[in-house]
């Protein structure tokens, strides 16, 4: 009888950690799918396995050999080259580790390699198969994994190809059943009942029936379309916008290409490393511009464009940091860059003033003062594709009051007004009318622009890669974009925000190059890594006296602040300013070079309206952060009061032995009980409670019990206190001692 | 609901009660700590439960006088209280006492006699005393009545009025005995009836010592407010028409310090009120006609009162 009560326990406890494994299985199955981990088969055995040595209870020093054995020849079997009986594996497999570590130490997790990954991988399932154990034996509740299962599922179905349909049935189908046998079994050890074949099936039929109707309703009931369509361009365009970041999700096309003449069509992610920079900001990174808008894409007509020569390390400007140019600040910085595909051209900061370029094997570059096409050349072979080179540069930013001055062409050759505001004559008008109703209350270049830029960011526009058609054979790409498919990606915004300045007689440009890339720590000093998926194009608008300023259209993309409002400044910066403006000849190359360190912070000072909102703002978000964090830490701090309460209270108790002394002392230890969730109700006797805490502290001498007598001979008997407290107030150390535990 | 070992006088005589009667232990305690605090015990149950063996048990563990009344309804109160009859030999009056010149009496069936017969006994039982012819007779100490009342008879039956079962100190249920226990009782049923052996182990004497010494027992200021916010609690519950009386204040209170003095211990804890408050209390309370018509019965709303009433865990600040 005994032994089929146990057998019966053991089915039960089998069924639960089975559908425990299951609830994880659903884990890994979006994981077999949605990532490149294969052989899924060897993590559900060790799944399976590590549920099997904690249902068996098998002693831990026991399990951690059997799971760390299999994940070693797990491993051994799909990584190592070598046999199973040529034990150099082993070497090969420490020396793998100590390399993953030191990586990690580093914080390089990029380059973690795969089969140390999955090393870390069979820990996460076996830490998670300790956390079902846990649930189902010790919680008896698994409420928690159950809905971050479903949660999980949901948030795979709805942002990832993934499609969890069934899943997300199998699982609340599962999951209330877990619930409800777990609930049933919470049931039984509380009211310490043994498991039986007519208990359990009296609780079976009726859980069976609920979980078979809740889930017939479920399936069957009419469900509301999806409120929201799609979520995720909207959330990955406002995620990107807002943090400025543009990796990951954001980008472009496979790589950079040099025929623009045919624009459309989708495109996919490439990963491929295009070039790591060692520089200490991010900023975009140009390759060249085009100025040619056919109604497909983009030319060079007159293809030459000057020329101008430099020498390795030549200083291309006489400029210090510290010049002061009309409308725009410097800041001197220094790029070095290592790249990983090999081009002709040579990828340079902007917006920027290029100082100098050194590169060990070339000796000269070539800088196409019309397509702004940088390369580099060595006497003896020619045209050169860089690897390594170094570029001091001058990233600038644009005064907004200063740009906002322009308001018309003149000033403004005129070479550069027919090339750069050229269009195809049969540019359809509805375009003109736009850009008029969009720039219509402004009357500066600057806020028209910015206009226009906005007017991508509205919600018509979404920004995908996929599924963009080409212009049909008659059909202006811009026209298309504009009007019709209001998809698109880089490209698409940037050819529609220059066709539209153009149409207003602003002189804009085709600018094409990378975003600002992944940036990580090495040593100290980020490191951006740029891929193929940074490929990039965006606007650049010519202000007189400034130059080209670069604008970011599309959406989800942000080029990092690169206009203040010199407004905003200090005085002395303001006059300073003036001076610049004013008197242009006072550019005094000899002012000493301030550090850019200095530099930046002068920038940050002299950010415009908006980044000084957004400066409160990091503020505030900073103090909202720090105060959440400091709650959070609190309220942990409260809610474990349980832990180091008591030993607060013994030290206050240690030499204390006050006519009160005893009551107080007992009072916290019943407050201290209750905080444990052993609860004296109001109407039971101290001794009940005693006995009660007794049992639930399993004490093998009754401590409690003995205490409480203690404490009735005080209270009842009208015993002396102090005399009282001072036989027992070892044992109630030891009692509040256990109720940490 | 106590820990501690009983006192080990008390002890023996609950045993030797225990040889007659199996697993009847509580009840046989109770009818000690009546018996302590000078108090009668009303039993309310069926006939044949062994209700008579366990006085007759008690009595002669204690070596008292063991009387028994069987209550008719054409019974007398001179049959209860005794008769003065003319010996003509010596020309006088000769007072013949009734049964109720005991120490430990059993008045079965209390309920099927008249009022008249009734109240002969229960002015025994209050003033210690009886009134005959005019002359009043002070009982013999201890004098301890055990009156039973069958409940499932109402025909015939002259129901004690609320007001005098507030005299006796405690009222309880035998019950039947579990099947075990009945198996035992008929395994001891075939020998001789073990109460014919039965030894005294406690001398009258020594019983009026302890008696004294229930007096003496401690009951602190926090325990008698716990005891009378108990019985107040009685009179402004929802479903009372009538609570206890502050002559169940006392009751509870003696009942407890003669149960703390079982438990060998010199002062009243809560838990022994709470232990007896059922027992003291609810046959002194009447319920309302709706509380009734619910269903509801002393016992629960007893139940109820000390779950809701606070033990006092703190002295309290004079």
């Amino acid at each position: 009888m005994i032994q089929r009560k146990s057998l019966l326990e053991s089915l039960f406890k089998v069924v639960l950690y089975g559908f425990g494994g299951l609830l994880l299985w659903e884990w890994l199955q979006p994981v077999n799918q949605l990532t490149d981990t294969d052989n899924m088969g060897m993590f559900i055995v060790f799944m399976c396995l590590s549920l099997l040595t904690y249902f068996l209870r098998v002693h831990w020093v026991v399990r951690i050999l059997i799971l760390m054995g299999y994940m070693t020849l797990a491993i051994q079997y799909l990584y190592s080259q070598l046999s199973l009986f040529d034990l150099a594996w082993i070497g090969e497999l420490m020396g793998d580790m100590k390399l993953n570590i030191s990586r990690i130490m580093e914080a390089d997790w990029m380059l973690l390699t795969n089969s140390f990954r999955t090393w870390l991988f069979f820990i996460l399932i076996w830490l998670i198969s300790y956390l079902i154990h846990y649930w189902v034996t010790i919680r008896r509740n698994i409420f928690l994994f159950f809905l971050l299962t479903i949660v999980f599922l949901a948030v795979l179905d709805t942002f990832t190809p993934y499609d969890a349909d069934n899943s997300i049935i199998r699982v609340m189908i599962i999951g209330l059943v877990v619930l409800g046998l777990l609930a049933y079994s919470r049931l039984f050890e509380h009211e310490k009942l043994t498991v039986s074949m007519d208990g359990l099936r009296r609780w079976l039929i009726p859980l069976s029936i609920m979980v078979l109707a809740s889930g017939t309703i479920g399936f069957a009931a009419p469900k509301l379309q999806p409120q929201w369509p799609d979520p995720v361009p909207f959330i990955t365009s406002y995620a990107n916008k807002s943090s400025g970041d543009s990796n990951g999700a954001g980008s472009k096309r496979v790589g950079y290409g040099e025929n623009d003449t045919k624009l459309g069509g989708s495109i996919s992610d490439d990963q491929t490393v295009v070039f790591y920079a060692d520089a200490s900001t991010r900023h975009y990174w140009k390759v060249e511009n085009k100025s040619h808008y056919t109604g497909k894409g983009w030319t060079m007509l007159d293809n030459h464009g000057e020329l101008t020569e430099y020498d390795n390390d030549q200083d291309i400007v006489n400029l210090t940091s510290a010049a002061a140019l009309p409308g725009m600040r410097l800041q001197e910085l220094k790029a070095s860059v290592k790249m990983e595909q090999f081009y002709n051209h040579v990828p340079y900061p902007t917006p920027s003033i290029l100082q100098r370029v050194s590169a060990d094997d070339a000796d000269q570059y070539m800088f196409n003062d019309s397509t702004n096409l940088l390369t580099a050349q060595s006497k003896s072979w020619g045209r050169l594709k860089l690897t390594d080179y170094e570029i001091d540069y001058f990233l600038t930013t644009f005064d907004r009051n200063y740009l906002r001055k322009v308001t018309s062409a003149n000033n403004i050759p005129e070479n550069i007004m027919n090339t750069y505001t050229q269009l195809p004559r049969n540019l359809p008008e509805r375009i003109r009318n736009l850009a008029e109703k969009i720039t219509s209350t402004q009357d500066n270049w600057y806020d028209k622009a910015k206009a226009i830029e906005n007017h991508f960011d509205g919600p018509e526009f979404v920004y995908d890669k996929q599924d963009i058609p080409y212009p049909e054979e008659r059909q202006d790409y811009v026209d298309q974009f504009l009007f019709e498919t209001l998809r698109g990606y880089c490209d698409n915004f940037s050819t529609a925000m220059v066709v539209l300045l153009r149409s207003l007689d602003i002189p804009a440009r085709w600018a094409k190059g990378y975003s600002d890339g992944v940036a990580t720590i090495k040593n100290g000093e980020s490191i951006y890594m740029i891929t193929n998926n940074n490929a990039h194009s965006w606007v650049e608008v010519y202000f007189p006296e400034v130059g080209w300023v670069p604008f970011e259209p599309t959406k989800g993309f942000n080029n990092t602040n690169r206009f203040y409002d010199a407004s905003v400044n200090t005085q002395a910066n303001m006059n300073d300013h003036d001076a610049a403006i004013t008197t242009p000849e006072k550019r005094e190359p000899s002012q000493p070079v301030k550090k850019p360190l200095e530099e930046v912070d002068q920038t940050n000072q002299r950010t415009n309206s908006k980044s000084v909102d957004i400066s409160w703002k990091v503020l505030l978000r900073n103090i909202a952060i720090g105060l959440g964090v400091v709650s959070i830490l609190t309220f942990l701090f409260y809610q474990s009061r349980r832990k180091w309460l008591p030993y607060v209270f013994i030290t206050r108790y240690k030499g204390k032995n006050s006519t009160d002394t005893f009551t107080n002392a007992y009072h916290v230890l019943l407050k201290q009980l209750n905080r444990a969730g052993v609860q004296r109700r109001e109407g039971q006797t101290l001794r009940e409670y005693a006995v009660y805490v007794d049992t639930v502290y399993s004490m093998a001498n009754n401590n409690m019990l003995k205490l409480t007598e203690g404490y009735e001979r005080f209270l009842y008997r009208g015993d002396q206190e102090k005399q009282v407290w001072k036989q027992y107030q070892e044992l109630w150390e030891n009692l509040i001692k256990e109720t940490t535990s | 609901m106590t820990y501690e070992g009983k006192h080990p006088k008390l002890n023996e005589v609950i045993h030797n009660i225990e040889k007659v009667i199996i697993g009847k232990r509580d009840i046989a305690e109770l009818s000690v700590v009546a018996l302590l605090a000078g108090g009668h015990v009303l039993l309310e149950d069926v006939p044949g439960v062994g209700k008579t063996m366990m006085v007759r048990a008690l009595a002669k563990s204690i070596s008292a006088d063991f009387k028994r009344i069987q209550f008719t309804p054409d019974l007398l109160p001179s049959d209860v209280t005794g008769v003065s009859i003319y010996n003509p030999k010596e020309q006088e009056f000769v007072f013949r006492p009734g049964p109720i010149m005991g120490n430990i009496i059993l008045a079965d069936e209390i309920n099927r006699t008249s009022p008249k017969t009734q109240s002969a006994l229960l002015e025994g039982m209050e003033e210690a005393s009886v009134t005959i012819d005019g002359v009043t007779r002070v009982l013999e100490q201890p004098f301890f009545v055990m009156a039973t009342q069958n409940p499932i008879e109402y025909e015939g039956t002259y129901p004690l009025p609320e007001a005098q079962l507030d005299r006796f100190l405690l009222k309880m249920k035998m019950g039947y005995p579990d099947i075990y226990e009945e198996m035992e009782v008929l395994n001891r049923a075939r020998l001789v009836p073990p109460i014919e052996n039965l030894a005294p182990v406690m001398s009258l004497v020594e019983l009026r010592g302890l008696q004294q010494e229930a007096k003496s027992i401690i009951v602190d200021d926090t325990i008698k407010h716990y005891i009378v916010e108990m019985t107040q609690r009685t009179r402004n519950h929802r479903s009372v028409y009538l609570g206890a009386s502050p002559r169940g204040s006392i009751a509870l209170m003696k009942a407890s310090q003669s149960y703390a003095l079982l438990c060998n211990r010199d002062y009243v804890l809560p838990d022994d009120v709470q232990y007896l408050a059922p027992f003291v209390l609810s046959h002194r309370l009447i319920l309302k006609s709706e509380a009734k018509y619910e269903g509801i019965t002393a016992e629960q709303v007893v139940a109820e009162i000390i779950e809701n009433n606070p033990v006092p865990v703190k002295r309290a600040v004079n």
